[in-house]
C-alpha cells in the first residue's frame, strides 16, 4: 500500500504557512535574529514565530480553555495542512503528534509561582504533559480515536511521519496527520546552553568554523493517505512517502558516535525500504545543527551510504533555528516543496568547507530535477530517523 | 500470535523476578521495592542515573536475560510524563539560578526518551527505539507499536513503560483530583516475540488505545476477540461509577482493581499486565477471598483519565 502526502502546513520563524516559507527560502532571508526573549535573561540569536498566544488564537478561533503555545503552534499548522478535508464514515482518521517539552511553556510559569512561594495557577500546568499538546489539536480538528504522540527528541516529528507511514502501510489507519511542534523555552535554550552548544553567533551549519545551534520554534504537520483514502477524499497527492527507518547510535546520551554508526544504519535501512536508487536521490535536507559533533558525523555517515558521491545536501536550519521536535516535520515540508517545485534549497552562512570532510552543501535556491528527497532528524539519546519523499 | 517470553517490573508491590508475586500481595504500597541494581547497570553509571532511569534499564537488562535473548530487534517505552525528577532539577535551576553555567546532566536526561535511549546505550542495540507519550495511554499505544513491528518482522521486541513519582506532583494531583490512592512510581519491561519458545509466560492477544471512548468500547473490543467475557477482569478502579458499571457488566467475571495494589500514575496498567501475565500462570487465585481456577484470559482495563480507554488481552500459553 503507497503512503500519499496530500496536505501540509507550517508555522516557523521564516513564515506563518507554505507560500511565506517557501519565498524566505527563495529570498535567502533567516528567522534567526538577536532578540531578548521574555522566556530567558540573555538576548540570543533566536528563530521566533512572529504571533503570539493571543494572535494565534484568535486567528485560529481557538476555545478559551488552557493551551500550551505548542499546541497553539500546532494548530496553526494543522489548519493549513487540514484544509478543505472533512471527517467520513469510512476513511478511518488518525493524528500522530510530537513535541521534545509539551507544554513546557506555561509550565515554566507555573513553577516559578510555585518556587516564589505564589498561589500557583493549576491551569498553567495542566498542559505540560506531552499527550495533552496533541489532544488539543486533534480536538480542534473533531479528531478522535487514535490520538498519540512520540517524545524522541530532536527526530520527533520524523519518527511521528514515519510510525503514520507504517500504519497507513498496515491498513491500521486510512488518513493520519502527523507531524510536531515545540515552543522557544527557557528551559532548552538554558539547556542547550549549558551543552555548550548554543552559538553566541548565527549558526554556521556544515561550516569549518561552525560552533553550534540556534533555536528556533515552530510546528508543521502533513496530512498522510492511502489509496482508499483518496480516492474517498479526492485529495490530490503532492509525492510519495517511501521510505523510512529508525537507528539507534547507542555511543552516548547526547553527542554522535564519530563514525556516524546510527545515522548511516538510518539512512541505509530508509533508502533500502523505498526502493529509491542512490542516483535517484537528488537532495538531502540534512539534520545540520551547526554543532561540531553533529555536523561531523551526520558528514561521515553521509561518506559511509554515498562513497564520493554525495547528492546536492544542505541544512535549512540556518532559516528557522533548530525546532526541535518539529525540526522533522518542517524539514519534511521543505522535502516536499523540492519535490513538488523541483528546486535546491540553500543552507546560509557557508563561508569555509570542513576540513575533514570537504563537502560543500547548497547555497543557493537553484531548479533541479528533483526525483527523490532524503530528509535526517537525529535527537538525544542517539535517536536517528531518515525518511524519503518521492515523486510520483 | 504475540507471545510474551518475559516481564520485568519494579513497584509499590514485591514485583521483581517473583514468580507467583500475585499471592503475596500487600495492602501496604507505600515504598518502592527496589532491586540490588548493581546486577544490571553498571555500578558507575547507577549514581548518575534518576530512579525512572535505574528502574527501567534494570527491568530491560532482566527481561531480556529471563526470555534467554542476547539482544532486542527494538525497544519501545511508553511514559506519561518521562523523567520527571531530572526535568524538576533542571527547571529548578533555570529559575532560581540566574546567570552563569548550569550543570547539562539533568537537562540531558531529562528527555522523554532518555528511558529508551539509556536502555539502546545499556545493551548496546542499534535497532528501532522508539518513546510514545500519551498520558494515561502511554503503555498501550507502544504495545500496538510493538505488536505492528512483529507484523512487519520477526523478532523480539524489547516493550515497556516507565514513570516516576517527584514531590512537586503531589499538589497538582490533589488539585485534580487525581489523589485517591497514593502516587507511586513503576517501571517494566516485557519481551513480546512472533515465536512461541521455552520461556513463553503468555500470549498478548490484542491491544486498543483510544482517546474520546464510549460505553461500548470493552463489548467491541471483546467481540472482536470472540469473547463475551474474559475470566478475569483487572482495571484501575479508580472512579467508584466505571467499576460499578463494569461489575454490572461483567456480574459473572471477577474484577481485580489494580490502582490500590500499585498506585497511581499514568503507566499503571503495565503493572496490571505484569499481574495478569503472573495470575495466568498460577494454577489457582484468589480474588475478595474466592478461588477462581478457571483463569484463560485476563482483560486489563484503563480508565484512569476519563474518556481515555487502554485495553489489554493476556491469554495464557498451554505449551
Amino acid at each position: 500500500m503507497s503512503v500519499f502526502v496530500t496536505g501540509m502546513g507550517i508555522i516557523s520563524a521564516i513564515g506563518n504557512n507554505v507560500v511565506e516559507n517557501l519565498s524566505s527560502l527563495q529570498e535567502r532571508r533567516s528567522g534567526i535574529r538577536k532578540t531578548k526573549l521574555t522566556c530567558h535573561p540573555q538576548e540570543i540569536y533566536a528563530a521566533p514565530v512572529n504571533l503570539s498566544d493571543d494572535d494565534l488564537r484568535n486567528r485560529f478561533q481557538v476555545s478559551n480553555t488552557p493551551h500550551s503555545r505548542t499546541s497553539l503552534l500546532g494548530i496553526a499548522a494543522v489548519a493549513e495542512a487540514w484544509g478543505h478535508n472533512k471527517h467520513l464514515p469510512n476513511v478511518r482518521t488518525a493524528f500522530i503528534g510530537s513535541t521534545s517539552v509539551g507544554g513546557m511553556d506555561k509550565t515554566e510559569k507555573y513553577y516559578r509561582q510555585v518556587l516564589e512561594g505564589n498561589s500557583a495557577d493549576f491551569s498553567l500546568v495542566q498542559t505540560h504533559d506531552s499527550g495533552n499538546t496533541s489532544e488539543k489539536i486533534a480536538h480542534h480538528f473533531g479528531i478522535k480515536g487514535y490520538i498519540n504522540t512520540l517524545s524522541t527528541a530532536c527526530s520527533s516529528a520524523a519518527n511521528a511521519l514515519m510510525l503514520a507511514a507504517r500504519m497507513l502501510e498496515h491498513g491500521h489507519a486510512d488518513r493520519i496527520v502527523a507531524g510536531g511542534s515545540d515552543p522557544l523555552t527557557g528551559f532548552t535554550i538554558s539547556g542547550f546552553q549549558s551543552l555548550m552548544i548554543y552559538d553566541e553567533d548565527w549558526c554556521k551549519p556544515f561550516d569549518e568554523n561552525r560552533n553550534g545551534l540556534n533555536l528556533g520554534e515552530g510546528a508543521a504537520y502533513l496530512v498522510l493517505e492511502n489509496e482508499k483514502s483518496i480516492s474517498a477524499t479526492g485529495n490530490k497527492p503532492l509525492c510519495l512517502l517511501k521510505g523510512w527507518s529508525n537507528a539507534a547510535d547507542a555511543y552516548h546520551q547526547t553527542a554522535s558516535s564519530p563514525e556516524g554508526k546510527g545515522a548511516t544504519l538510518a539512512m541505509k535501512n530508509a533508502i533500502e525500504k523505498s526502493g529509491v536508487a542512490l542516483s535517484d536521490i537528488s537532495y538531502i535536507n540534512a539534520h545540520g545543527t551547526g554543532t561540531k559533533n553533529n555536523d561531523l558525523s551526520e558528514s561521515t555517515a553521509l561518506q559511509n551510504i554515498f562513497g564520493k558521491n554525495i547528492p546536492p545536501f544542505s541544512s535549512t536550519k540556518a532559516f528557522t533555528g533548530h525546532t526541535l521536535a518539529a525540526a522533522g516535520a518542517i524539514e519534511a515540508v521543505y522535502s516536499v516543496l523540492s519535490i513538488v517545485h523541483q528546486v535546491l534549497l540553500p543552507g546560509l552562512n557557508y563561508t569555509n568547507v570542513m576540513s575533514e570532510t570537504g563537502l560543500t552543501p547548497v547555497t543557493e535556491y537553484k531548479p533541479c530535477q528533483v526525483n527523490a528527497v532524503l530528509s535526517n532528524s537525529f535527537g538525544f539519546g542517539g535517536n536517528n530517523t531518515s525518511l524519503i519523499f518521492k515523486k510520483i | 500470535m504475540y507471545y510474551i517470553q518475559s516481564s520485568a517490573y519494579i513497584s509499590h508491590q514485591d514485583t521483581f523476578r517473583k514468580k507467583g508475586f500475585s499471592k503475596n500481595l500487600s495492602e501496604n504500597i507505600s515504598t518502592l521495592i527496589k532491586p540490588d541494581y548493581k546486577e544490571f547497570i553498571n555500578p558507575s553509571l547507577i549514581r548518575r542515573m534518576s530512579e525512572v532511569l535505574r528502574m527501567s534499564v534494570a527491568c530491560g537488562s532482566a527481561a531480556l536475560k529471563d526470555a534467554g535473548v542476547i539482544t532486542a530487534d527494538a525497544i519501545i517505552a511508553g511514559t506519561g510524563l518521562g523523567c520527571l525528577m531530572d526535568t524538576e532539577k533542571f527547571l529548578n535551576n533555570v529559575i532560581t539560578i540566574q546567570g552563569g553555567m548550569l550543570p547539562p546532566t539533568s537537562f540531558i536526561q531529562s528527555t522523554h526518551n532518555t528511558i529508551a535511549g539509556q536502555l539502546s546505550l545499556a545493551l548496546s542495540c542499534h535497532s528501532y527505539n522508539m518513546t510514545h507519550t500519551q498520558n494515561s495511554l502511554s503503555f498501550e499505544y507502544a504495545l500496538s507499536d510493538a505488536m505492528l513491528m512483529l507484523d512487519e518482522q520477526s523478532g523480539n521486541i524489547l516493550a515497556g513503560a516507565a514513570d516516576e513519582y517527584i514531590d512537586p506532583l503531589q499538589p497538582v494531583a490533589n488539585h485534580f483530583g487525581l489523589n485517591r490512592f497514593p502516587l507511586t512510581s513503576g517501571a517494566g519491561f516485557f519481551v513480546l516475540s512472533d515465536k512461541v519458545s521455552a520461556h513463553t509466560q503468555a500470549v498478548l492477544a490484542d491491544v486498543l488505545a483510544i482517546n474520546d471512548s464510549d460505553e461500548n468500547v470493552c463489548k467491541d473490543f471483546l467481540q472482536r476477540n470472540q469473547l463475551s467475557a474474559p475470566d478475569i477482569i483487572l482495571t484501575d478502579g479508580y472512579h467508584n461509577d466505571n467499576l460499578r458499571q463494569l461489575r454490572q457488566n461483567f456480574s459473572e467475571t471477577p474484577v481485580i482493581p489494580y490502582t490500590p495494589l500499585c498506585g497511581t500514575y499514568a503507566t499503571s496498567s503495565a503493572f496490571a499486565m505484569h499481574l495478569a501475565i503472573d495470575i495466568l500462570q498460577e494454577k489457582t487465585t484468589h480474588v475478595s477471598g474466592s478461588e477462581i481456577k478457571q483463569h484463560r484470559t485476563a482483560l486489563v482495563i484503563n480508565q484512569l483519565l476519563p474518556g481515555h480507554t487502554g485495553l489489554i488481552l493476556i491469554k495464557n500459553h498451554e505449551a
